[in-house]
C-alpha cells in the first residue's frame, strides 16, 4: 500500500522495478518543500481517482522530503494527488495515471490555527500526586483487614510498630474518605477495618496536610488515603472475633463497629485477651515526630524511679507477654458544616503483665569485678485515659486546628527482687497531662504566615516503696528498718509560641519560623524511712526541692533548592536559651546563658538512573530540662543513687554520613552503601562508684565525648532461574565512651560485625522465606586486653502453603541462641503452626494456632556495653493451643 | 554483564531532528477511552480521559488524568473540593507513555517500574490500513473511514484528512490525518475524541535520565514478576532502595499476585480481554 521511511532506499528502487514490471501497479514519486526550498517530512500524499471519490493509495514524505507511492494503474484516467502537512496549505495536483512524472511540491505556510472544539470537559478531579492502589487486585482470601493489604502493596511497609512507611518514610497523615479520625493512632483503623470495605489504597504523594500551605512549602511526605466501597458507607460494619485456648484458659475475644457517611465517621472498639497479644499497640501515636512540645512540656510518662528489669529478649514479643489486657476506644467525627470539623477521641487501656525474669550482671573495672545476681517476679499494673477534642478547618484560604485533649496514667507496679535478700519494690506514678494546641495559617498573595500556640500543664507524681529498708549501715545507723520511701512531686508548665512564613521562589523555598518558649518546672523529691512504725525522712541530703526555669528565644531559617540532579535542604536553627534553677525558699538562683547556632544540611545528587549519593551533615546541641539538675541523691531504683550535682546537662553531637545508592533494575539487582560518623560532647560526666551492691553516682562537670562509626552495604537480587530473592546485609561498626569509676578515667570500645540475610523463594506451590541474623560484638577497656566477644545468632524460616478448599498452612520455625567467649553457649527452638479457612458465605475466618509447639520455657540473652554486660532469663509461654473465629458485622 | 554495558542513559532526545526549520503546528487532543476488560462483566466498562499531543513529526500519548498530577505545580486547576473533603480522588489512571517519531520509524514505550522510569525502544507497528469511501462529520471535523487488524482485532476508525499527521490514539496510527474514533468489531474498545486545542509548543519529549532498555529486556522483567512476585519485590525493597511500583494497570499486578501460592480461582479472570489480544 505505501512505503514508509524504514524501508531502504534499494528495497523502494526494487520495488520500483518490480511495480514495473508487475505492471498492475504504478509508483508516484517526489519530493515536498518548503517556500525556503527545504524539505519537509511526514507530509501526507493521498492519491484519488476523482475530486470526491475514494483514496486509492497514501503515503508520507521520508526526511529527505521524498515520497513514492504505489498505486493501482488506471490506465489512462485523471488522478488527483493532494499533499498536505499540517501548518501548510494544501496542494492539489491532477494527472494522467500512465503519465506519472516525479512531482516537485511546494507547500506554503498558514498561520490559521486549528479550529478547536470541546465536546465535552474531561472529568478529570485531581490534586497532588495520588498512587492508587485498587484492592480487589491484591487481596487474597486469607486477608481479613485492609493492614493485611497495606503490607503487601509494593513500595508500602509496615514497621512492627505500626508506623506506614511510603518509599521508606513514614508517612504524615492517615485519612478514611479523606477525613482525619484517628490522628496519629491509625492502627486501629489498619488493624480492624474489614479488607472488604475498602476500594482502593491511594497514597498522596508530597503531601501537604494544610490546604493553604500548598503551594508555599513542598512536603516530601505520602499521606494514605482508604477509599471505602460504597457497600461499606452509611451502615454498621465491622469484626468481631472469639477466641478460645488452652492452657490455662485463654482468651481472645474482641468487637469492633465502625459506621462511616458523609458527615459523621465512629470507629468503636473493645478488646480483651490474656493470651499474649499486645493490642494496647494499636492505639500507639505513630507520628512521634511532631511530639516535640509533649517531650519538652513532659506530658509523656516519664519515669524518674524505676524497678529494674531483664532487657528485652530478640524473640517475637508475643512469647513472653504474660498479660490480660482490655483496651477500649471511641472515636467520633462530625462534619459541622464544608469547613468545619469536630471530633473526639477517647482510649482507655487496662493493662496487667506478669514477667518472670533472672540477670546476673557483672560491672568490670580495671580493680575489680561487681556481679549483681537478681531474680525479679515482676507485675505491672497500668491504666491510661486518654481523651481530647480537636476542631479544624482547612481550606485554601486558611487552615485553624485547635486540640484540647487530656491524658491521665496510672501505673501500679510490684516486683519481687531475690538476690542474697529479697526486696519488695513497689512503684505508684501518676501522671496527667493537660494539653491545648493552636494553629493558624493564613495566606497573604504570595507568602504564607502561620501562627502556631502550645500550652501544656503536667503533674507526676511518684513513689518507689522498697522493703524491708535497706542500707541500714547508710541510713539508719545499721538498725534495721522497715521500709525506704523515695517520693518525687515533678510539675511542668511549658509553652511555646511562633510565627513563621514560608515563600517558594523559583527552584527555591524559603521558610522561617520565628518563636519562644517558656518552661516552668518544680521538682521535689524526699527520700523517707519507716522504721518502728514512724515515717522520717532520711537525711538533708537525700531531699531535693527546686523551681527550674527555662526561656529560650528561637529562630529556625530553612531553605531548600531543587536543581536538576541536586536536591539540597539546609536548616539553621539557632536558640538564646536561658535556664534558671532555685532551691525553694532559699535565694540561691543559679541562671545559665546559652546561645545555640546549630546546622543541617541534607543533599542528594542523582549521576544518573541507577547511581544517587546522599551526604548529610549537621550540628545539633541538646540540653536536658532544668528539674533535672537537682544537687542531692535520688533513689532511682533500689539499688541505685543518682545525684545530678546541680548540673545544667547538655551536649553537642556533629554527625556526617554518606550513602551510595546503586540498582540495576533490568537485572533487578539492588544495593546500597553507607557510612556514618557521629561525635557526641556531653558537659558532664557520672562517677560511679559501689558500696557492695548500691551503686552511687554523681554528676561532674567536664567534657566527655563520645563517639561512633558505622559501615554498612547491602545487596539484594532476584534470581530469575530460582524464582528466588537473595538479600545479604554486612555492616559494623565501633563506638567509644569515657566513663569515671570510682575517680578513675577509663576508656571503652565495643566493636561489631553483623551479617544478615533474608531469602525468598518458591519450591512448587510452598513460598519459603528464610531470615538470619549473625552479630558479632566486642566490648572492653580500649587499651586493656579485656575485652568479652559474644556472639548472636537468630534464624527464622516460614513455609506458607494452601491447600484445596481455601485451608492455608504455615510452619514458622525459629532459632534463637548466643555463644560467649567461647564458655557459654544457648540454643533455642520455636515452631509454631497455624491453619486457617475461610468461609465466604457467612464472612467468618476460622483459625486454629499452635504455638510454641516445642513447649520451650525459658530464654536467654546475652547483653554487652562497655563495661556492663548482663545476662537474662525470661519466663516463655508455654505452649498454648488457640481457635480463632473471625466475624464481620 | 553485556546487557549491563549495553543500557544507556539517555539525555534528551530533541523530537525534531531533522527538519528544524519546519513549521510545526502543535495541538493536543483528548481522547475517551473505554474498555471491557472483562467480557462476563459487559457493564463494567473501564474509563479514563487520555491525552494526545502531537505535531506532524511526533506524538505523545498518555493519562489526562495523570497529566493533570503532574502539572498541578504550574498550573493549579482547582475543582471544587470533593465532598469537601481533604483529598479528591482519581479512580484509575494508566502509567505509561506512548511516544512516537514519525522521521526515524521510532517508537518509546515510558513505563513506571519499581522505583524508576524504564524507556523501551522499538519501531513503529506497522499497520495496513484499508481507507475505504465513507465519510461522516465528527465534532465538526470532515472525516473517512479507515480499517485495519491490529493486535488481535478489527478496528474501525475515522481520520481527518484536513488535520494532515499521522498521529492517533495509543498505538493507532499512519493514516494520512489525525485519527479521531476508534472502535473494535466487537465495541469492548473505544477511542473518540472530546476536546482538540492548539498548543504553543511542542509537548513531546523522552524523559530525562531514565533507563533505556530493550522490549526483550523489559519482558524478561515482567515475567520474573509474574514468577515469584513476593520474593522479586522484596529483592527491591531489601536494599532500602524502595519505590513504587507503577504497572501500566493494576489488572498485571493482580495477574502476578494471584498466580502466587495462595490461588484465588475466582480473581483470576478478571481481565479476559486485555487491549492487545495478539502480538
Amino acid at each position: 500500500m505505501f512505503i514508509d521511511g524504514k524501508y531502504k532506499v534499494i528495497l523502494l528502487i526494487i520495488l520500483w522495478f518490480i511495480s514495473y514490471s508487475v505492471s498492475a501497479q504504478n509508483v508516484i514519486e517526489g519530493i515536498v518543500v518548503d517556500e525556503q526550498q527545504q524539505a519537509l517530512s511526514n507530509a501526507t500524499i493521498t492519491v484519488r481517482k476523482g475530486f470526491d471519490s475514494a483514496i486509492v493509495a497514501f503515503g508520507f514524505t521520508r526526511e529527505n522530503g521524498r515520497f513514492s507511492i504505489r498505486y493501482k494503474n488506471y490506465g489512462s484516467d485523471t488522478l488527483m494527488l493532494t499533499v498536505s502537512l499540517l501548518g501548510y496549505f494544501n496542494k492539489e495536483i491532477t494527472f494522467l495515471s500512465a503519465t506519472a512524472t516525479p512531482f516537485n511540491v511546494l507547500l506554503q505556510q498558514t498561520k490559521s490555527l486549528l479550529p478547536e472544539v470541546v465536546v465535552r470537559t474531561s472529568g478529570i478531579y485531581s490534586r497532588g500526586d495520588t498512587v492508587n492502589y485498587n484492592v480487589k487486585a491484591f487481596a487474597q482470601k486469607q486477608d481479613l483487614v485492609i493492614g493485611d493489604i497495606i503490607r503487601k502493596l509494593p513500595g508500602i511497609e509496615i514497621s512492627e510498630s505500626g508506623t506506614i512507611k511510603y518509599q521508606g518514610r513514614a508517612i504524615n497523615k492517615f485519612y478514611i474518605e479523606g477525613l482525619e479520625l484517628l490522628d496519629d493512632k491509625y492502627g486501629l483503623a489498619t488493624n480492624n477495618i474489614p479488607a472488604n470495605a475498602v476500594d482502593q489504597v491511594q497514597i498522596l504523594e508530597n503531601h501537604q496536610p494544610i490546604k493553604a500551605l500548598d503551594s508555599f512549602s513542598h512536603s516530601s511526605r505520602a499521606a494514605l488515603n482508604l477509599k471505602l466501597s460504597a457497600s461499606a458507607k452509611n451502615k454498621i460494619i465491622g469484626r468481631a472475633k472469639v477466641g478460645v485456648g488452652i492452657a490455662p484458659l485463654l482468651l481472645d475475644n474482641e468487637i469492633v463497629p465502625m459506621k462511616f457517611d458523609k458527615k459523621n465517621q465512629t470507629i468503636l472498639s473493645y478488646k480483651y485477651n490474656n493470651a499474649g497479644y499486645n493490642y494496647s499497640a494499636e492505639l500507639d501515636l505513630l507520628n512521634q515526630s511532631d511530639y516535640y512540645n509533649s517531650i519538652k512540656g513532659n506530658t509523656l510518662k516519664n519515669d524518674v524511679i524505676f524497678i529494674p528489669m531483664a532487657s528485652l529478649p530478640n524473640v517475637n514479643r508475643n512469647r513472653y507477654l504474660f498479660n490480660n489486657l482490655h483496651t477500649i476506644s471511641v472515636n467520633h467525627l462530625d462534619k459541622l458544616s464544608q469547613d468545619y470539623t469536630l471530633k473526639f477521641n477517647v482510649d482507655y487501656i487496662n493493662d496487667l503483665r506478669q514477667q518472670e525474669t533472672g540477670t546476673r550482671t557483672r560491672y568490670f573495672y580495671t580493680q575489680d569485678t561487681i556481679v549483681i545476681n537478681e531474680q525479679q517476679f515482676l507485675s505491672r499494673k497500668q491504666e491510661l485515659l486518654r481523651g481530647s477534642v480537636s476542631l479544624v478547618s482547612n481550606t485554601k484560604e486558611r487552615y485553624f486546628k485547635n486540640v484540647t485533649s487530656i491524658n491521665l496514667i496510672r501505673d501500679k507496679d510490684y516486683g519481687n527482687i531475690f538476690s542474697d535478700d529479697t526486696t519488695n519494690q513497689k512503684i505508684t506514678h501518676t501522671a496527667t497531662g493537660f494539653i491545648n494546641d493552636l494553629q493558624l495559617v493564613k495566606v497573604k498573595n504570595t507568602a504564607a504566615i502561620s501562627f502556631s500556640s502550645f500550652v501544656s500543664y503536667s503533674n507526676q507524681p511518684q513513689t518507689l516503696v522498697v522493703q524491708p529498708g535497706k542500707y541500714a549501715f547508710l541510713l539508719n545507723d545499721n538498725k534495721e528498718y522497715n521500709s525506704l520511701q523515695q517520693n518525687i512531686y515533678l510539675t511542668t508548665f511549658f509553652t511555646n509560641n511562633a510565627y513563621s512564613f514560608s515563600k517558594r521562589y523559583r527552584r527555591f523555598s524559603i521558610e522561617n519560623k520565628l518563636g519562644v518558649s517558656y518552661l516552668q518546672q518544680s521538682f521535689q523529691s524526699l527520700l523517707q524511712k519507716n522504721y518502728l512504725s514512724q515515717v522520717l525522712p532520711v537525711n538533708d541530703s537525700f531531699s531535693n526541692n527546686l523551681n527550674g526555669s527555662e526561656m529560650m528565644f528561637y529562630n529556625n531559617l530553612n531553605v531548600n533548592a531543587t536543581f536538576k540532579k541536586w536536591k539540597i535542604s539546609a536548616g539553621f536553627p539557632m536558640s538564646v536559651v536561658q535556664l534558671a534553677k532555685n532551691d525553694a525558699g532559699k535565694d540561691n538562683k543559679k541562671r545559665e546563658n546559652k546561645f545555640l547556632p546549630n546546622f543541617f544540611i541534607n543533599s542528594s545528587y542523582q549521576f544518573n538512573s541507577d547511581v544517587t549519593l546522599l551526604v548529610k551533615a549537621g550540628h545539633e546541641t541538646y540540653y536536658s530540662s532544668p528539674y533535672t539538675a537537682t544537687d542531692k541523691f535520688i533513689l532511682s531504683n533500689y539499688r541505685t543513687f543518682r545525684n545530678q550535682s546541680g548540673i545544667f546537662k547538655s551536649w553537642a553531637n556533629k554527625n556526617a554520613e554518606i550513602n551510595l545508592n546503586y540498582k540495576n533494575i533490568v537485572k533487578s539487582f539492588f544495593s546500597n552503601y553507607g557510612f556514618s560518623i557521629s561525635n557526641d560532647d556531653y558537659n558532664v560526666i557520672g562517677n560511679q562508684h559501689f558500696v557492695n551492691t548500691l551503686l552511687f553516682s554523681n554528676a561532674i562537670r567536664m567534657q566527655n565525648t563520645a563517639s561512633n562509626f558505622r559501615l554498612h552495604g547491602n545487596i539484594s537480587k532476584y534470581i530469575y532461574k530460582l524464582k528466588t530473592s537473595f538479600a545479604a546485609t554486612v555492616f559494623a561498626g565501633q563506638t567509644r565512651n569515657k566513663q569515671l569509676q570510682n575517680s578513675t578515667f577509663s576508656n571503652f570500645a565495643n566493636k561489631y560485625v553483623g551479617f544478615n540475610t533474608n531469602v525468598n523463594t518458591k519450591i512448587k506451590e510452598v513460598i519459603v522465606e528464610y531470615k538470619s541474623q549473625y552479630q558479632q560484638f566486642h566490648s572492653g577497656f580500649l587499651n586493656l586486653d579485656k575485652t568479652s566477644k559474644t556472639i548472636l545468632i537468630n534464624q527464622n524460616l516460614a513455609l506458607i502453603t494452601s491447600l484445596p478448599a481455601n485451608f492455608l498452612l504455615k510452619l514458622n520455625m525459629e532459632q534463637s541462641g548466643f555463644k560467649q567467649n567461647s564458655t557459654i553457649n544457648r540454643n533455642y527452638y520455636f515452631a509454631d503452626f497455624s491453619v486457617r479457612k475461610k468461609l465466604e458465605k457467612n464472612k467468618v475466618d476460622v483459625e486454629l494456632l499452635w504455638q510454641n509447639i516445642f513447649n520451650t520455657n525459658s530464654f536467654e540473652t546475652f547483653n554487652v556495653y562497655s563495661n556492663v554486660e548482663s545476662r537474662s532469663y525470661y519466663r516463655i509461654r508455654p505452649a498454648q493451643v488457640l481457635l480463632k473465629i473471625n466475624f464481620l458485622l | 554483564m553485556k546487557n549491563a554495558i549495553s543500557i544507556s542513559i539517555i539525555l534528551l532526545i530533541p523530537f525534531v531532528g531533522f527538519s528544524q526549520h519546519q513549521n510545526l503546528k502543535n495541538a493536543k487532543a483528548i481522547y475517551a477511552f473505554a474498555h471491557i476488560k472483562d467480557t462476563n462483566n459487559v457493564d463494567n466498562i473501564y474509563k479514563e480521559d487520555m491525552m494526545l499531543t502531537f505535531n506532524a513529526n511526533a506524538s505523545s500519548y498518555k493519562s489526562y488524568t495523570l497529566f493533570y498530577n503532574d502539572s498541578i505545580f504550574d498550573r493549579r486547576v482547582m475543582e471544587k473540593t470533593y465532598n469537601g473533603a481533604t483529598t479528591a480522588k482519581i479512580t484509575k489512571a494508566t502509567y505509561d507513555q506512548h511516544l512516537y517519531f514519525f522521521s526515524d520509524n521510532s517508537h518509546y514505550l515510558v513505563q513506571p517500574w519499581i522505583g524508576d522510569t524504564l524507556v523501551i525502544k522499538d519501531e513503529i507497528d506497522h499497520i495496513d490500513w484499508t481507507i475505504t469511501n465513507e465519510k461522516k462529520d465528527i465534532a465538526g471535523f470532515n472525516s473517512i473511514k479507515a480499517t485495519c487488524h491490529f493486535k488481535g482485532r478489527q478496528y474501525e476508525a475515522w481520520y481527518c484528512p484536513d488535520i494532515a499527521v499521522k498521529a492517533g490514539p495509543w498505538k493507532l496510527n499512519g493514516l494520512p490525518g489525525l485519527i479521531l474514533e476508534a472502535i473494535d468489531s466487537k465495541a469492548h474498545v473505544k477511542f473518540e475524541i472530546i476536546s482538540l486545542q492548539n498548543l504553543p509548543m511542542a509537548m513531546v519529549s523522552l524523559p530525562t535520565t531514565k533507563k533505556l532498555i530493550t522490549k526483550q529486556e523489559f519482558e524478561q522483567m515482567k515475567n520474573a514478576l509474574k514468577q515469584n512476585p513476593g520474593a522479586f519485590l522484596n529483592a527491591a525493597n531489601a536494599a532500602n532502595t524502595s519505590g513504587a511500583l507503577g504497572l501500566s494497570s493494576s489488572v498485571e499486578l493482580s495477574k502476578t499476585m494471584n498466580s502466587g501460592a495462595t490461588k484465588n480461582p475466582k480473581s483470576i479472570s478478571r481481565n479476559n480481554n486485555p487491549l492487545e489480544l495478539s502480538n
